[in-house]
């Protein structure tokens, strides 16, 4: 009786993580939000320009599904199983080009909610960034049972996602007349919901996980860039700060 | 067979319903629903659109409104029914007769129900975000975030 609840457990077991994978491999989105921070009308001071601005490698190059754990019971009757995954967004189901989509959207929130005006060239100061590494945590945990009990049988199975958790990191400096003004780690943080078992179908479930890892990179890219944006605000706060007084001698004659 | 009888009794929600920002803001009916807000002054002049929520809100409405409309009332009306090609045709030759805040979210709704032609997901964005930055009624603001998400999962 015994080896076929086994057989078919193994089956299960075995066959997960490919499919999770090919299934996430098949979706594809485009990186994407809308800017809502407060808009700037009144720029004043210097003007900002780009001088470099750099995205490293920092998706892998298609999506990944990694088992990280997993839980059995096998009791005569009665099987369990959970299995955790670790899942990661890659650069192939990302349909537009991510690091000019760092780009474009970090100008866009300069021109927007940057306090300092900005300039395509011949800006005052010169702003480098370097986008230097991206962390994902998209967990996917996958349930089943199967009940055999000489003429009763049972099996099912269901599947949970999320929440994605992505941090984006890079390094921002600011420079003027060849003097820095701004040198920094900034990160950008984003979280998505959990995609419950409301989904009857696993293709579902798995479309919609694609779609939230996508989701949660576009939102932490959103937060980098009004984060690095922030910073670059503080110029205007160091060039408005009342400069130190000078320090006076008593012994000065004219005292 | 009952269960025919229920599912053929039961009203569908409209994709698209239209409220005021004076009454009850609704829920959306499901995911894909798309909810508009219209400041005071345009709801009361609209009424009649703003009370469509199902197909029988539309089958009640067409029995007794069957002639012509007035322009806006034409466009929000197509809007409504599912006739986006008519709608975005009307928008085209009456645009100017909406508010600008109501003609920006109309635009690029008609522009994403379109998609499949060759409207491109990052000129939909452009457009949502033209219309957000001029929200006319501030709940739009949180309604046209809602429609980025549901660009970005398929609604």
């Amino acid at each position: 009786m015994k080896p076929i609840p086994i057989v078919l457990l193994s089956l299960v077991l075995t066959g997960c993580a490919g499919s999770l994978q090919t299934g996430l491999a098949s979706r594809t989105g485009d990186l994407l939000y809308l800017h809502d921070s407060e808009a700037v009308t009144d720029k004043q001071g210097d003007a900002t320009q780009l001088g470099t601005f750099v995205v490293d490698d920092i998706l892998p190059p298609a999506t990944t599904v990694d088992k990280t754990g997993m839980f059995i019971l096998p009791l005569i009757v009665w099987d369990s199983w959970k299995i955790n995954y670790q899942s990661r967004l890659g650069a192939a189901q990302v349909t537009n080009d991510y690091k000019q989509f760092i780009k474009d959207r970090f100008i866009d929130e300069l021109k927007r909610s940057g306090r300092l005006p900005y300039a395509e060239d011949n800006g005052a100061i010169e702003i480098d960034v370097h986008v230097k590494n991206l962390t994902m945590s998209a967990p996917i945990v996958h349930f089943g049972y199967f009940l055999f009990a000489l003429y009763v049988w049972a099996f099912g199975q269901y599947t949970v996602a999320g929440p994605v958790d992505v941090v984006v990191t890079a390094d921002i400096a600011a420079k003027k007349d060849g003097r820095e003004l701004l040198s920094r780690e900034v990160r950008g943080e984003s979280r998505t919901n959990s995609l419950d078992a409301r989904y009857t179908a696993e293709s579902k479930l798995l479309t919609d996980f694609q779609a939230a890892m996508i989701e949660g990179t576009s939102m932490a890219i959103k937060n980098l860039n009004e984060n690095l944006v922030r910073e670059i605000n503080t110029l205007v706060l160091q060039a408005s700060a009342p400069s130190p007084r000078p320090i006076v001698s008593s012994a000065h004659p004219a005292f | 067979m009952l269960s025919v009888l229920l599912l053929s009794a039961c009203a569908h929600p409209n994709r698209y319903a239209i409220f005021s920002e004076e009454g009850p803001h609704p829920a959306p009916a499901n995911s894909a629903q798309r909810l508009i807000c219209l400041k005071k002054d345009d709801a009361q002049q609209h009424a009649a659109i703003v009370a469509l929520r199902t197909d029988k809100d539309i089958e009640k409405y067409e029995k007794s409104n069957p002639g012509d409309r007035a322009p806006v009332d034409e466009i929000l009306y197509r809007l409504v029914r599912g006739d986006y090609a008519r709608a975005e045709e009307l928008l085209r030759q009456n645009g100017d007769a909406l508010p600008d805040y109501l003609r920006l979210v109309l635009r690029a709704d008609l522009a994403s129900e379109g998609q499949e032609e060759d409207v491109e997901t990052g000129r939909l964005v452009e457009l949502y975000q033209e219309a957000h930055d001029h929200p006319g009624c501030e709940l739009n603001r949180g309604l046209i975030k809602l429609r980025i998400r549901q660009l970005r999962y398929r609604r």
